[in-house]
């Protein structure tokens, strides 16, 4: 392979924020031993509420269940008497009257039933989308204050009892809470409080969080009911109309539908037998993870080993990469054979042993350079066909890159601040720290020995006593002893054992019952292991604050952020960075071993990678190679269970039988790709696209006013992944690439296409809701837009095509085009995108924005196809064909930039109106001495040179002339340099 | 819909106490002891005590003094009671009308109205603590008894049917 010239560029690398709280002290004393915590009482209070359709989406009407265990203790309406005409309250009660259903204002609702039942009787309080009809109860709001609910909400909904407080998480996840009563006299008196125990924060279940948690996806609440077979299913109802009977009739089905779901997911969830986390504390499927990990006694690494140097953990957090998703052959029809790993993650974490790890008092480091180097250096492809090889991978390296094939998390797209990450070639002469996986990688498929200048290797400490038996969804059959056994490995077999027994079923009930088993394991072993180890939980402050962080080079330095990386109940990055690590060396070897065999490879995504025919090879070769190294594989393959390591999917055979079937795929860019096979008329069928890029658009159609020129998806959209109005984009782009027009996809025919391009999203946090203060100022509560409330998102033209308009429309100066920047567009909610698009404003400075200046569907998406693989050469909008991996070299001063928490989707997210500056940016680092000079002399500036020489062991006059640059130091001085500021810093 | 009350303070006030012992299904945990009324805990989970023990323990007697009808309504009127079984009334007096209960003005009505209420309080401890777990006593002897001897157990065993009185000149 040709190594292309290098180009500078800055690169990007995670960094660690030592916590304010300090390494795990504060959890020892949270973590009451051997309290079963308190869940909630057997009463739960379903609730839903039913708004204006307007932008401050304001409370109509609400309907509320009362329960005790699931008995119907009171069922009622409630209203807001300013929102509705008499004529509609006059409907209201007779509603009431007809179904015996208690009738009351919302703040009767709020004072008797949610305050004196719900809160004393530490009621479960359940809602689909909690956060949202929470807020249509709120007379006030302001921040949330604090560790855990900084940056969230505080909802004042009665001034006589504490507020809820909630914090977005996710899509589908937030923290509620009550806030501690306030310093004032409550209403509940507070006699008799002899023991100071800490406030009652009440107990929440949003079915939207469990069930994205337990099935895996996120729903509708119609999605979920049809999922689940509720008794009631969701009807459907014309908003934003004068009350009728119908209406309240919908509302209250709804009411029912949730509560059927939540007792269908609570026994899913009971099924798990996770006794000591109730079902309110499931927010996702990491929830799960951590719940397992608890009933087998597993303490977190951070409370056994909390002496752990923050500059090792910096180096660990430095060395981590998320998984490798790359497309290789972009923008052209080839044939494939799509393959996936067994439980990819799960399966490394076996080879590697890192169960160990896990129940370890914590982890032993060693130096092992100069025996690194020797494995590097005598490294064949054969030696990782043997299980001994991985389970010797925990070693982390610092390698002086030199045009070495590595992961580079890089802004590659100049048109966006975005970092992704590409295995490009490296040259950095600031040495930087990876997994010993990666630089199996770069040897197995460059030839070439990367120079590692230290390697430290880790191992697992002795057992921690208190583990205990686990016997999986509470069946003595499938017990686990975390002691003895690998968890994955056992949970693995576990799962293909129940599959196998869920094949060869022939009772419809019992594969029913078994189908849900496998995917419980599922959800168990995907939760456990990888994501729960680097989980960092991003808390904003009002202010900024001074914040330590630690790269790969055990220097300190500080950085002013009002956002805060808190580690996670069960942080231990390690973990992560080795299985995230080992899975792209997987990916690596599969690479490595197309090559041998002359194949190609089309795209590949974290655990799976298509393989591609070569021009000209006759199909039954191909197949018959792909064969060979699947089972390569094998000899890997820990499992007795009979299972293939690296299979292949699905997708490879007919839609009937069990034939393979020639599959082809297009990708465009990083995770846009479709999998497809083309029929006797030569027309494709969809077997799998991706919805990236897309997801974050309103549909512009619904799937009844689909477009005749597109047939019917063969299988189901859930199957195929996408929605059908995605479907029917991905359906022309690949008909347009089967007929040899590359460039042009005629998008025209899809109905809507003309119409404003529409995203919706909710204000889930302060600062996105501040863009609407210009739009609340003077308008009483009700009538703003508050927390959680649906807003509209557009994109605007580019600079250029925003000039053309201008000159065309007006001819005249504008703002704008004197900045060339795009506006960012939002609106107020209105159901009629048609009406919300008139109120549409730019965010940042409150200015009307014409509908003309935003991008309809067809020209946000014109280019879809084309979209840059901008990480390598040749992905630029009309390239097409096999990809080149980049030659990044680091620049001496500033080329490492540390971050924290990559945000997820960014682009998407950016334009449906999130903050950009979600990504924390801690700092930049050159790594050369200078910087350190610029160190030392403000932490000199700070505590004094005394102090720092004093805790390096160096003389005033040695630091002095360090600082002056009138030595060169050795290694030994820049050593005891570095290790002092950490102490004095944090110390 | 069955018209069903909202549930009473008194069960806010279990929670409450649940919340203060840290568990829902709270007893004693002096061995042999088997108080479980929320009302007549204290400490927290998994050292949990009935007053009457906690006070065994720091030396102070284990029986109280209780004015059934309050203070201010009935003065005079004051029994001895078990420390545990005072908690309960106590606790059964914060769900009297407040005016019932402080009396301002001493009205005879409502001392009346309170000595009746303390009556009543009396029996429901009574049928609470006394009789309650006798009668579940009695129901799942009978449930063993059937198992092991037959449904007409009592006749199995020869032993008088003293209810009814027949088979009582055995
Ligand atoms: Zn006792």
């Amino acid at each position: 392979m040709k190594v292309p010239a290098p180009i500078e560029q800055p690169i990007a690398l995670r960094a660690y924020a030592v916590p304010q709280t300090g390494n795990g002290s504060q959890m020892t004393t949270t973590n009451n031993e051997g309290s079963a915590p308190l869940g909630p009482s057997d009463y739960s209070l379903i609730f839903d509420t039913e708004t204006t359709t307007t932008a401050e989406q304001r409370l109509r009407v609400g309907c509320y269940q009362l329960r005790k265990k699931k008995e119907l203790v009171e069922e009622g309406l409630f209203f807001d008497p300013k929102a509705l005409n008499s004529k509609e309250r006059r409907r209201l009660l007779g509603y009431a009257r007809r179904h015996d259903l208690k009738l009351r204002t919302v703040s009767e609702f709020i004072e008797a039933i949610f305050y004196r039942q719900a809160y004393l009787l530490n009621a479960l309080i359940i809602g689909f989308n909690l956060p949202f009809d929470l807020s249509r109860l709120a007379i006030k709001h302001g921040p949330a204050k604090g560790k855990k609910m900084g940056g969230g909400f505080s909802l004042t909904l009665s001034e006589n009892w504490p507020p809820v407080r909630i914090k977005h998480l996710s899509r589908t996840a937030s923290l509620i809470d009550f806030a501690a009563p306030g310093g004032q006299r409550s209403a509940r008196s507070m006699r008799r409080r002899r023991h100071r125990r800490p406030p009652r924060r009440g107990f929440f279940s949003d079915v939207r969080s469990l069930a994205a948690a337990l099935t895996g996806s996120s729903h509708s609440l119609a999605s979920l009911a049809r999922l689940l077979g509720t008794k009631h299913q969701k009807t459907e109802a014309e908003h934003g109309r004068e009350l009728t009977a119908n209406y309240l009739g919908y509302l209250r089905n709804d009411v029912e539908v949730t509560f059927e779901c939540s007792q269908l997911l609570a026994a899913r969830y009971e099924g798990f037998k996770l006794a000591a986390t109730p079902v309110s504390a499931i927010l996702s499927e990491a929830s799960i993870g951590k719940a397992c990990l608890r009933e087998m006694g597993v303490k977190p690494w951070r409370e056994l080993q909390p002496d752990v140097p923050p500059e090792l953990i910096g180096i660990i957090m430095a060395s981590y990469f998320g998984g490798r998703s790359e497309v290789h052959l972009r923008r052209v029809v080839s044939q494939v054979a799509y393959c996936d790993f067994l439980s990819m993650y799960p399966t490394v974490s076996v080879l590697m042993g890192l169960w160990r790890f896990v129940t370890a008092t914590g982890a032993h480091w060693r130096e092992a350079t100069a025996e690194t180097q020797a494995i590097v250096d005598n490294l064949k492809l054969s030696d990782l066909a043997r299980p001994e090889t991985w389970a010797k991978l925990a070693v982390l390296a610092r390698v002086e890159a030199d045009a070495d094939l590595l992961p580079v998390r890089s802004a590659y797209d100049d048109s966006s601040p975005a970092y992704s990450i590409g295995l490009n070639y490296l040259t950095s002469k600031e040495p930087l720290w990876f997994t010993l996986a990666d630089v199996f990688v770069s040897k197995l498929l460059t030839g070439k020995t990367p120079k590692i200048l230290r390697a430290l290797a880790f191992t697992p400490r002795g057992q921690q006593p208190g583990l205990k038996l686990i016997d999986i969804l509470g069946n003595p059959d499938y017990r686990i002893d975390p002691a003895k056994d690998d968890f994955y490995l056992k949970l693995i077999e576990l799962r293909s054992s129940v599959k196998q027994q869920m094949r060869s079923c022939n009772n419809e009930s019992e594969r029913e019952r078994l189908a849900s088993e496998q995917l419980a394991m599922k959800i168990v072993a995907n939760s456990s292991c990888y994501g729960i180890f680097v989980e960092l939980n991003v808390q904003d402050y009002a202010r900024q604050k001074e914040q330590v962080y630690f790269g790969g080079d055990e220097t300190p330095r500080t950085a002013k952020l009002a956002s805060i990386e808190e580690p996670g109940r069960y942080f231990h990055p390690l973990l992560a960075t080795l299985t995230t690590g080992a899975a792209r060396l997987m990916l690596g070897v599969v690479e490595a071993l197309a090559e041998q065999e002359g194949l190609g490879w089309a795209f590949c995504d974290t655990d799976s990678m298509a393989l591609a025919c070569p021009q000209g090879m006759p199909e039954e070769e191909f197949y018959k190679r792909t064969k060979r190294v699947r089972g390569w594989f094998e000899q890997l393959n820990p499992y007795t269970s009979g299972d293939e390591l690296f299979k292949l999917e699905d997708a490879n055979y007919s839609l009937d039988g069990r034939l393979p079937e020639a599959l082809y795929c297009f990708a465009v860019s990083d995770k846009r790709y479709a999998l497809f096979n083309i029929g006797a008329d030569g027309r494709p069928v969809l077997r799998k696209a991706s919805a990236h890029g897309l997801g974050h658009l309103q549909p512009p159609y619904p799937e009844a006013k689909a477009p005749d020129r597109v047939p019917a998806p063969r299988l189901a959209l859930l199957e195929i992944g996408t929605q059908r109005w995605q479907y029917d984009l991905w359906y022309l782009i690949v008909q347009a690439a089967l007929a040899g027009h590359l460039q042009i996809v005629e998008l025209d025919c899809l109905p809507g296409f003309d119409a404003v391009a529409l995203s919706r999203y909710a204000a889930t946090c302060p600062r996105l809701l501040h863009w609407f203060d210009t739009f609340n100022k003077g308008k009483p509560y009700a009538q703003q837009v508050r927390p959680f409330g649906f807003l509209n998102a557009y994109q605007a033209r580019s600079a250029a095509q925003l000039n053309c308009v201008e000159l065309d429309s007006r001819g005249g100066k504008h703002k704008r085009q004197q900045t060339a920047q795009s506006p960012r567009a939002v609106s107020p909610f209105d159901p009629d995108p048609a009406v919300a698009v008139r109120h549409c404003f730019d965010r940042d400075t409150g200015e009307t924005v014409t509908p003309e200046l935003l991008k309809t569907y067809l020209q946000a998406l014109v280019r879809y196809h084309l979209h840059p693989e901008t990480k390598f050469i040749g992905g630029d909008y009309t390239e097409a064909g096999l990809l080149r991996r980049r030659h990044i070299r680091v620049p001496d001063v500033n080329g490492i930039q540390y971050i924290g928490k990559e945000a997820n989707r960014w682009e998407e997210r950016s334009l449906t109106g999130e903050d950009p500056e979600a990504q924390i940016r801690y700092g930049a680092a050159g790594g050369s001495l200078t910087e350190l000079q610029e160190r030392v002399a403000i932490v000199c500036r700070k505590h004094g040179v005394r102090r720092v020489a004093r805790a390096a062991g160096l003389s005033h006059s040695t630091v002095l002339r360090f600082l002056a640059g009138k030595v060169e130091p050795g290694a030994a001085t820049v050593n005891k340099l570095r290790k002092a500021l950490t102490a004095v810093v944090i110390g | 819909m069955t018209k069903r009350l909202l549930p009473s303070n008194a069960e806010a006030r279990a929670e409450d106490a649940f919340e203060r012992l840290g568990t829902r299904s709270p007893h004693c945990s002096v061995p042999g002891c088997g108080e479980s009324d929320w009302r007549a805990l204290t400490g927290a989970y998994l050292n949990i005590k009935c007053y009457e023990h906690r006070c065994a323990q720091q030396g102070r007697s284990t029986v109280e003094r209780h004015h059934p009808a309050g203070r201010k309504n009935n003065p005079k009127m004051e029994v001895t009671m078990a420390a545990n079984d005072h908690r309960v009334m106590d606790d059964y007096k914060v769900d009297w009308p407040e005016e019932t209960r402080r009396n301002p003005e001493g009205s005879p009505a409502l001392r009346a109205a309170a000595n009746l209420r303390s009556a009543r309080d009396w029996l429901v401890m009574i049928a609470e603590r006394l009789l309650a777990p006798v009668i579940a006593w009695l129901e799942a002897l009978e449930k063993c008894m059937r198992k092991r001897h037959g449904p007409r157990w009592w006749e199995a065993l020869g032993l008088p049917n003293m209810l009814t009185g027949r088979g009582a000149e055995l």
